[in-house]
């Protein structure tokens, strides 16, 4: 395999990545007004993603800076195409980042308008990335052929959006609902997990139904590209409909632990199903399936390709490690009933002895 | 010729939001590159002696630096995502060596400031004392390594080195990453900015502790901060003029001479070169004599060169120069931005450096708690380093134009050709109005919790969780 090939799946490694994880953070995002019934409650919610979803979201950093470093005109064009959506959606993360420092920060007053931000950012969030990505195999007006002096990307944002790749947001936003209530059901205190696993089992059909439909459909759209056998898309096409079948039965047994992995395995099968259907290509052209731009000829040079290898290796398996330990030591869960404490004070009580 | 306007206009406004948006970033960046370590060496003293005010201190100014590093962390997002929505043309040009020098800055440094810092503020009563204290470390060491990378990043664009053009793409490779790693230009900016760090930091503190000095509270609790602050601001300040210094002569000597002969409006090549404490006029092509200056002889060349008697080459030859190598064209920076840029930077550095010593001095004499008006100075003092700072980016990134990448890529040739000025109006409208909202709170946030008394570190709580959602 080629360099650039591999980083063409490496990217998608780290998309996945990035959506797992900060998929259940948005699915407790959403979840906050239909499982906390008052603030105090909300609280606790937000409580158990507390530690980790800024370690969740730098993933998200990194796939866009790989994305940078190792195909620069995929960067460049995807993200001018994009431009109004992404606005939007920079804005909504940033109020969501703050929404977890400032929520318990800025007054009693404010509690419920930062519960709304971050719920609100939880929506818009996967359902603008659902978008913008499923956008790469729809279609975009793009010139693969154009010179680095040339215009690339010839339309506007609006052209990012069709049937389909709407259907690629709400598949997101449906299936991060589910992977959040499922989390909720293992990590909530106790009453609050109960609550968020009947929730679950009422979220589980129909985000299965939706996450279904968009896997069809992206099968469909892939084999209207003939240069690639069907079922090649059709493999993790399936095993993520399974996956997320599974899931709806393991929360219909009131077994969380599987249904959340299941709904993980859901989210790598989507990232690894749309990458596949992509190859060889990276952004499809809707002028013309020959403009497309493609991994080859997107790629960086085989010198940076190789420094960003070297890097990869040697950090990801650390990265992984300390990460893994600090979830550990993170995710004991909070099983307390008590409200939040009033931030007033500090950063944390602390007993030397323990 | 209809469209003609409209696309400078698009430039132009996604020249206002880059430099807004980042210039803002980086407000908030310098208080955490020097708050971080400072936190850990109280949390180590804590550790080391066992004394409570210590831990009750990290506790304090932990707090200040985590509402800082949220701020920092919301508004670098956009920096992630901005040169490809703005500029994508630079974007595909440079992504080769600039983007891989962003993505190991993700995967080296910022994966582990974001981890650990969570760990830090989660981890009190889960971790060891030991493994805790390193998590606060590992925060202060992953920043700065973050702007190690970041500024290799920003001084390639300044002193492009070890790439090569590709003909048949017209993109820029790299080929020598030994090459970009040592750019001269990127060690000076690294210990220009970290030494810049530690001044804002050290500053922050001694403003908070005659904050409350002056008003009789926690009198004995803050006399070690304000020890500490001047340990720390005495010879940072001292050493980052050197250091500035010594950054202009490595700019004049290497890529930018065209910077150094902006920053003094010096038309024309002078032997000796004078230095002008201010000038009114002589700011453009037009007017190039001042009508009234102060000047100090012979600085200009020591400045520029490290000797007072060498010749400074002048604007007009320099682009003679230029246009010899690169073509005709107009080379000039904004000059009244660059003059005045280098001096409110150096000046309001400068008066850093006097803050730093009379405190010092003050200290020493045990007068320190008693000059109610060095304690209000020390509060005022804490924009000092803020606004030098900023001031200095501006100095940095105008005296650079009209270059995006140095001699190689214009500013105006790097934007998004497909992003309309209708789109980058609305998207600047909607950056102004959030970042103002965000300023007055993370203000107000800030100055609230830098007058609480500092908790009481007996476990009088009896629940070992944290704080509200404290996030981050």
């Amino acid at each position: 395999m080629e360099l650039a090939e591999f980083w063409f799946f490496a990217i998608g490694a780290f998309w996945a990545t990035y959506l797992v994880l900060e998929g259940f953070d948005f699915g407790v995002g959403m979840m906050l007004p239909l499982d906390g019934r008052d603030e105090d409650e909300r609280g606790e919610l937000l409580e158990t993603i507390g530690p980790v979803w800024d370690a969740n979201e730098v993933w998200l950093l990194v796939a866009g800076g790989l994305t940078f470093a190792a195909f620069p005109v995929w960067y460049g064009t995807w993200l001018e195409g994009a431009y109004l959506a992404l606005v939007v959606l920079i804005v909504a993360l940033l109020l969501r980042i703050l929404s977890f420092e400032w929520r318990g920060r800025a007054g009693a007053r404010w509690r419920g308008f930062w519960t709304k931000v971050n719920t609100t950012a939880s929506v818009l969030a996967p359902l603008i990335w659902g978008v913008a990505l499923t956008a790469l195999l729809a279609g975009l007006p793009v010139d693969g052929g154009a010179r680095i002096d040339e215009d690339r990307y010839l339309g506007d944002v609006l052209d990012f959006f069709s049937p389909y790749t709407i259907l690629g947001g709400l598949s997101l936003v449906a299936l991060f609902l589910f992977h959040g209530a499922v989390f909720l059901g293992i990590r909530a205190p106790t009453e609050l997990r109960g609550r968020a696993s009947a929730r679950a089992r009422q979220v589980a059909v129909p985000s299965a139904l939706v996450v279904i439909g968009w896997f069809v459909a992206t099968v469909i759209v892939a084999s209207s590209t003939a240069d690639r056998p069907a079922w090649l898309v059709a493999i993790p096409a399936a095993v993520g409909c399974l996956a997320i079948v599974y899931a709806v039965f393991a929360a219909l047994r009131r077994d969380d632990g599987k249904a959340f992995a299941a709904t993980a395995l859901t989210v790598v099968s989507w990232v690894a199903t749309l990458f596949i259907a992509l190859f060889p290509r990276i952004m499809v052209s809707s002028l013309g399936l020959d403009q497309s731009i493609t991994i080859a000829e997107a790629g960086s040079s085989q010198y940076t390709l190789i420094v960003m290898t070297a890097g990869a290796v040697l950090l990801v398996p650390v990265i992984i490690l300390y990460q893994w330990w600090g979830f550990r030591t993170l995710m004991s869960r909070l099983g307390r009933s008590e409200p939040p404490l009033a931030p007033r004070g500090g950063i944390a009580s602390h007993r030397d002895n323990q | 010729m209809e469209a003609l306007p409209l696309a400078a206009s698009a430039l132009d406004l996604a020249r206002w939001q880059f430099a807004g948006t980042t210039l803002y970033h980086f407000t908030f960046v310098p208080l955490t590159l020097g708050l971080a370590p400072l936190v850990a060496v109280m949390q180590t003293l804590w550790y080391r002696t066992g004394n409570e005010q210590w831990l009750r201190l990290t506790k304090f100014f932990g707090t200040l630096l985590i509402i800082n590093f949220a701020i920092g962390a919301a508004t670098g997002l956009l920096q992630e995502f901005q040169f490809g929505m703005n500029w994508s043309a630079y974007s595909a040009f440079v992504g080769d060596v600039f983007g891989s020098t962003l993505a190991l800055e993700g995967l080296a440094a910022f994966m582990l400031e974001s981890t650990f810092i969570g760990l830090w503020v989660f981890g009190w009563n889960r971790l060891s004392p030991k493994m805790h204290l390193a998590t606060i470390w590992l925060v202060a060491g992953g920043t700065w390594l973050s702007t190690t990378f970041i500024l290799m990043a920003n001084s390639w664009m300044q002193n492009p080195v070890g790439y090569s053009i590709d003909p048949a793409t017209g993109q820029a490779r790299m080929e020598n990453l030994w090459a970009v790693v040592s750019n001269p230009i990127a060690i000076w900016a690294v210990a220009h900015t970290l030494l810049m760090g530690l001044m804002t930091g050290a500053f922050l503190l001694l403003g908070v502790a005659c904050w409350h000095i002056l008003r009789g509270r926690n009198a004995a609790l803050f006399r070690p901060i304000v020890k500490l602050a001047l340990i720390v601001a005495i010879p940072a300040t001292a050493l980052n003029l050197a250091v500035g210094s010594g950054f202009g002569v490595a700019l004049y000597e290497g890529p930018q001479p065209m910077k150094i002969a902006a920053a003094e409006a010096l038309w024309n090549s002078e032997k000796p070169a004078s230095f002008s404490i201010f000038q009114v006029g002589g700011f453009t092509e037009e007017d190039q004599d001042p009508s009234f200056s102060i000047e100090i002889p012979y600085l200009l060349s020591f400045l520029a060169t490290n000797n007072p008697t060498s010749e400074v080459d002048g604007m007009l030859q320099i682009q003679d120069e230029q246009r010899s190598r690169l073509g005709p064209g107009n080379y000039l920076p904004n000059i009244y931005l660059t003059y005045w840029g280098m001096r409110g930077m150096a000046y309001i550095g400068t008066l850093s450096i006097f803050v730093a010593l009379l405190g010092g001095f003050l200290y020493w004499r045990g007068k320190l708690e008693t000059s109610r008006w060095f304690l209000r100075l020390g509060i005022v003092a804490i924009s000092f380093p803020f606004i030098s700072a900023l001031i200095g980016w501006v100095f940095t990134e105008a005296g650079r134009q009209p270059w995006i990448v140095y001699e190689v890529m214009r500013t105006e040739d790097g934007v998004s050709p497909s992003v309309s000025a209708g789109e980058v109006a609305a998207s600047l409208s909607i950056f102004i109005a959030l970042y103002t909202v965000l300023a007055i709170t993370a203000f107000m946030l800030l100055r609230r919790y830098a007058r609480l008394d500092p908790p009481e570190a007996s476990p009088a709580e009896e629940n070992d969780q944290p704080i509200a959602v404290a996030g981050l």
